[in-house]
């Protein structure tokens, strides 16, 4: 177990990336579920079956198979190679994306229709109602369901190592080979514990803060 | 008024017709509205009273005939709905108010957003209309933290803060305690008194005689009666009319 101890640093370093690597897929997750989860929610019936595609399609295929995809399959029809790291951000940003669609949806519908046409009888238009009207409401549900994301994509990373990717669990079975001891994946286990749970606590805290006053 | 040519009036409706799929909803709706003038709707629920007022505004689509607010013709895709919407205001049954602003908030939102009028003006707008509809000391309330008459109160101030020409009521008390159903009929009397041109669909039937220039009876999406509370509350010539009428008093 004392083995383990020299190597702490290099752990806590591959922490950070992954959760940088998390923190870049869930933005970039975020501008994506916010823009098909608007489109989702038009009434342009094309780009409401295009956005459902997508997010079937994402949800239903394994995340280790979208990453090989990513890593092996993108390159040879693009002809661009990516990194590890930016193959496993490009996968987990389209996959958090799909998820993120769904609770920017269902954020956007927990809005009762009588929001819109309160909105339109006083003469506001779509965008400015999308954005003071339905947005502040929406945000209820979208918060704690992106929240949960996060945290998805901070575990669903590990699955990067596979392309060779030295983020937390590489570092972790790395530096296992070297010392000859389950102790590194312990920490690591412990080192993604902290990390999420510190997220949900996170998620919970900025979820309270967007309550408003009273009922209905 | 006397009998002014349509052009002149602040609201048109000719020939009226609203369909939902093979349901004929409004069927041929003709009146007008001119200028300071309170119209009560009346007539039994499920009779297009509703769908009438949504046609108004453009909130809802119609079949065929034309509407014209205030020189306006009303068209639900047409360019210059945003126009109507702005000189039509509309007060609902439940009140719609935006749950996550406060009454001001509420209030000074559509000036804001819509008109583009500078913030300080909307609050000082705001704060005149909160105190107009006897609510100066609620301003920083959310919907959820006053009572249904309140709530509405601040959904007409909010409809005023627009400069409508004309009012929509939809049903305005009918979602309210018995004993709130006052101070907004109050509201909505001295904003008769003050000029504003009303629509108004009710099932208060004191409301109506008190303050309503002219009443219509509508029934099974037609115009059944039409005249001055006098005459219709009091003599209804057509025997769905009289029916009605005794069954609500």
């Amino acid at each position: 177990m004392a083995g383990v101890v020299p190597y702490l640093g290099l752990l806590v370093k591959g922490a950070l990336i992954t959760l940088e690597v998390s923190a870049l897929a869930l933005v970039c997750a975020l501008v994506i579920g916010v823009v098909v989860g608007i489109v989702a929610t038009s009434r342009f019936r094309a780009a409401q079956a295009a956005a459902r595609v997508y997010v079937e399609l994402v949800r239903s295929i394994p995340l280790l198979v979208q990453l090989f995809f990513a890593y092996y399959g993108l390159p040879l029809m693009f002809k661009v190679n990516f990194t590890p790291y930016q193959a496993a951000t490009a996968a987990l940003a389209l996959y958090g994306g799909a998820y993120m669609v769904e609770a920017v949806r269902s954020g956007i519908q927990s809005v009762g229709r009588n929001q819109w046409e309160a909105a339109r009888a006083l003469g506001i238009g779509y965008w400015h109602t999308m954005t003071y009207v339905v947005a502040p409401q929406a945000i209820r549900v979208t918060l704690p369901a992106a929240a949960g994301i996060f945290i998805s994509l901070l575990k669903g990373s590990s699955v990067a190592s596979i392309i060779g990717f030295v983020e937390l669990l590489q570092t972790a079975v790395n530096i296992r080979n070297t010392i000859f001891s389950l102790s590194p994946l312990l920490v690591a286990g412990i080192l993604y514990f902290l990390m999420c749970y510190g997220l949900s606590r996170f998620g919970s805290r900025v979820e309270r803060r967007f309550r408003y006053g009273g009922a209905s | 008024m006397s009998a002014a040519p349509a052009a002149a009036g602040m609201l048109s409706v000719e020939g009226l017709v609203k369909r939902f799929g093979s349901r004929t909803v409004l069927n041929g709706i003709t009146f007008q509205v001119t200028p300071g003038e309170v119209l009560v709707i009346i007539g039994p629920s499920g009779g297009g009273k509703s769908t009438l007022l949504r046609c108004v505004n453009g909130l809802e689509d119609f079949s065929s005939g034309r509407i014209v607010l205030d020189g306006l013709v009303v068209q639900p895709s047409g360019a210059n709905i945003w126009e109507v919407r702005k000189r039509a205001g509309m007060i609902f049954q439940h009140f719609n108010l935006f749950p996550h602003l406060t009454a001001r908030q509420n209030i000074e939102l559509a000036p804001r957003v819509a008109l583009r009028r500078p913030a300080s003006e909307c609050r000082e707008r705001a704060e005149a209309l909160l105190a107009r509809v006897g609510l100066a000391e609620f301003g920083h309330h959310y919907p959820g933290q006053l009572s249904g008459g309140q709530q509405q109160r601040v959904a007409i101030a909010r409809a005023l803060a627009m400069d409508p020409k004309l009012m929509l009521f939809d049903e305005p008390t009918s979602a309210l305690d018995p004993e709130t159903v006052g101070e907004v009929l109050a509201v909505m009397k001295e904003l008769a008194t003050g000029g504003m041109t009303m629509v108004v669909v009710t099932h208060e039937l004191n409301f109506a005689k008190e303050v309503g220039d002219r009443i219509l009876f509508m029934d099974a999406g037609v115009v059944v009666e039409d005249g001055t509370p006098g005459e219709l509350l009091s003599q209804p010539r057509n025997p769905r009319t009289r029916q009605f009428i005794q069954a609500v008093l």
